[in-house]
């Protein structure tokens, strides 16, 4: 456990700095061993004890060991680094379905820049868990965080189909030395990616709705009172319409047989990512789910409508 | 050096084909062949490898006297191909022991081969020598050095990159190419047009690769029910051809047609029924089969005989930059190869050596024994024993440390042999 304890961000950030190292390395040298079985294995070893370490930080620091488990989804910092656990462990899971492939390439930066956005702004938002809603926050939180894992993901698949597609078309596919896996096998993932998705960000907004529902506890004499509705919530509705966009580009993709092929599905990915980096950025910024100084300690959802209420000059409902 | 080897025959880089075609065994010659050479000379081995670009024939044997010369080799060769030895003399190469064993890890490795890397040589290096073994079982020198050839191959294979890039244009279009674009091939719906020898090439790689949904057409029905039929693929009428490149995956075009066949206003015609699903055009026919336009429609990627030639001109000089590498490699095997051999040679005379020190230091313990008989405790004499023992050990190891590195073992021990009064 002290092992674990000592264990920080720069840790796992070098293992996965060094792997992207040897992926560009890879493109600009034409050394024998770094395409080789054996520079493949290591890097997978390294990317391995990276996660590992991680997980580790995750677990210490997330506060698991202490049966806390408060961390990774009620606090940006961890809330980021978790985000980044998921593209990490995505890239495990494809470095051993397509070896060769350079998704690594997209996928690890995102991972690393996730890890930096939360070293540098992880303190900003920390928001204690509201224990009579800890079973819905947990909904609410994982859904949403693995939403935004596999949109991510989408993503990455998204533009890779792309630049494949792109090489391809232009022939220049085995000039290159990054190695893509095949327009089927992308179009196939950023698909699953979509529909997966839509399905865990409506599963998030719908527990983010149960949640306003139920009365708030305060964390000092624990009195409970009702939170506001939070309908005007920039949040709440931007999230809506990135369900409702996810939802119609599922559909669509379902039903309108073309959409189904290539180019259209990789378009639906990327403009859906764009939709959460857009919600992403509208929850930083309006401080959705964080602790406001001098009230008592609340539920994610919470937090917006007692700001807003504050902001009215209204106490409404609050004890 | 315990085995003599030498090597009489003829390659793509010294003979033409019209002499090579003439040398050629098939499989079932090969053995009346190494009967006779056997009666002829008695008291050496032989392995003939025969293809279509080499026929060699190794020799070997543990006494130089008892192998044939290079020109009664030529004369049995010339003699069973019913040719003039002296129109052939010339054609041919002779190499012996080390360089005989050089250029058979060569060959071996595909390294000598006309289209370097392939892998067919290997194969058939281990068919002639499995031919050689069935006609005489007792072939235990060739054993060693051809199952040293083999393992050489392996390891040029896994150290180098010589075999990864392919050459032929049906193989990079399928095997490299169509794998960037599907994942897979069983499900995929192939469909080739015309049914000639390129055809026949390329449907090699589908199957090998799992396509299995084939269905050719051509305008000679016969031909084309024949290439199905060796595929297991259906026929097409030449009048189906809209619908059933509206519902193929990949398109292999090989037709001699003078004009396009799949042109703009033929895809006009389907490009709705395909409802933006990819498809695949290797354009293998000159001229060109389809119109280089189609190349532009969403999700359809043409690929004619150039793009794909130029790739493989890629992978030859790929292949070629590896080469200095494998050369190393076979340097270092057959001089490992040889310095083996003399080990094993001069084996005897160090173990004699070993047995005649031993030999003496038992009989000094004796008499040291026999001399303090009832003075030494077990434990003394325990202690006497490992002293000897570890005297003669470190006066014996310095000159077998010596014949170990040394390049050319003989010399040391024959003046091992002399100083020490080694008789066999």
């Amino acid at each position: 456990m002290e092992l674990l304890h000592r264990i920080s961000v720069t840790c796992f950030t070098a293992c996965y700095l060094l792997v992207v190292m040897l992926e560009i390395a890879r493109i600009y040298t034409e050394s024998d061993w770094l395409s080789g079985k054996v520079s493949r294995f290591l890097q997978f070893l390294t990317v391995a004890a990276g996660l590992f370490a991680h997980s580790a930080f995750l677990a210490h620091h997330g506060g698991w060991d202490r049966g806390d488990q408060t961390l990774w989804i009620n606090n940006w910092f961890g809330w980021c680094l978790a985000v980044s656990w998921m593209l990490v462990l995505a890239y495990l899971w494809i470095s051993v379905r397509q070896p060769r492939s350079g998704l690594g390439l997209f996928l690890l930066p995102i991972a690393l820049g996730l890890i930096w956005y939360a070293h540098r702004f992880g303190s900003l938002a920390t928001f204690p868990l509201n224990h009579d809603r800890s079973g819905w926050n947990f909904v609410h939180g994982a859904s949403l965080l693995l939403g935004t894992s596999i949109v991510t993901l989408g993503f990455i698949f998204g533009v890779t189909y792309l630049i494949q597609s792109y090489r391809l078309k232009h022939k220049s596919v085995s000039w290159s030395r990054i190695k893509f896996p095949s327009l089927e096998w992308l179009q196939n993932s950023a698909e699953r990616c979509l529909l997966v998705s839509a399905v865990l960000l409506g599963i998030g907004l719908g527990s983010g709705v149960v949640m306003v529902q139920l009365p708030v506890t305060t964390a000092d004499n624990g009195s409970q009172f009702n939170a506001p509705k939070v309908w005007y919530d920039p949040v709440v509705w931007t999230s809506a319409i990135l369900f409702v966009w996810l939802v119609a580009a599922s559909i669509f993709n379902l039903i309108y047989r073309p959409a189904r092929q290539g180019r259209k599905v990789a378009y639906l990915v990327v403009t859906s990512f764009l939709f959460l980096l857009m919600e992403l950025i509208i929850v930083w910024w309006m401080g959705h789910a964080t602790i406001i100084a001098g009230l008592p300690a609340i539920d994610s959802l919470s937090a917006f409508s007692i700001e807003w209420v504050l902001k009215q000059g209204s106490h409404g409902e609050l004890p | 050096m315990t085995i003599n080897l030498q090597l009489v025959g003829c390659s793509h880089h010294h003979s033409d084909l019209s002499i090579r075609e003439q040398l050629v065994f098939s499989e079932s010659q090969i053995p009346p062949f190494l009967d006779r050479f056997y009666r002829a000379f008695p008291g050496s081995e032989a392995v003939l490898l025969s293809t279509c670009n080499r026929t060699e024939l190794y020799v070997a044997s543990r006494r130089i006297e008892s192998l044939p010369s290079d020109s009664a080799i030529i004369e049995l060769l010339a003699h069973d191909r019913k040719l003039s030895p002296r129109l052939i003399q010339d054609e041919l190469f002779c190499h012996r022991d080390r360089n005989a064993i050089r250029h058979l890890f060569s060959v071996t490795s595909s390294i000598d081969s006309m289209v370097i890397g392939e892998t067919q040589i290997l194969s058939q290096v281990k068919r002639a020598y499995q031919l050689a073994s069935e006609l005489n079982q007792s072939i235990s020198l060739s054993h060693q050095i051809f199952q040293t050839a083999i393992r050489v191959a392996k390891r040029v294979s896994n150290e180098t990159n010589l075999h990864s890039a392919r050459l032929s244009v049906p193989s990079v279009a399928i095997c490299v190419l169509a794998k960037q674009v599907f994942e897979r091939l069983d499900n995929k719906r192939i469909l080739v047009l015309g049914a000639g020898e390129m055809a026949r090439e390329t449907l090699r790689y589908v199957r090998s690769e799992g396509g299995s949904q084939i269905v050719v057409i051509n305008r000679t029905t016969a031909n084309a029910v024949s290439l199905a039929n060796e595929f297991q693929g259906r026929v097409a009428e030449w009048d189906d051809l809209a619908s059933e490149i509206a519902r193929a995956d990949l398109l292999i075009c090989t037709t001699g047609s003078p004009l396009p066949i799949v042109n703009s206003s033929l895809f006009d015609t389907i490009e709705s029924q395909r409802k933006q699903r990819p498809l695949l055009i290797l354009d293998l026919a000159v001229p060109r089969n389809v119109e280089a336009e189609i190349g532009d429609r969403i999700n359809v990627y043409v690929y004619t005989l150039d793009d794909l030639q130029r790739e493989c001109e890629r992978n030859l000089m790929l292949r070629k930059s590896q080469l200095e590498k494998a050369q190393v490699i076979l340097d270092h095997e057959t001089d490992n190869f040889l310095k083996d051999l003399e080990y094993r040679a001069n084996g005897t005379t160090i173990a004699l050596l070993k047995r005649r020190a031993d030999e003496i230091k038992q009989a000094e313990l004796l008499r040291l024994r026999r001399k303090l008989d009832g003075q030494l405790d077990d434990r003394s004499q325990q202690e006497i024993e490992a002293a000897f023992h570890r005297l003669v050990n470190k006066l014996l190891d310095p000159p077998l440390q010596s014949i170990r590195e040394e390049e050319s073992q003989l010399d040391l021990v024959d003046a091992l042999k002399r100083l020490f009064q080694l008789n066999d």
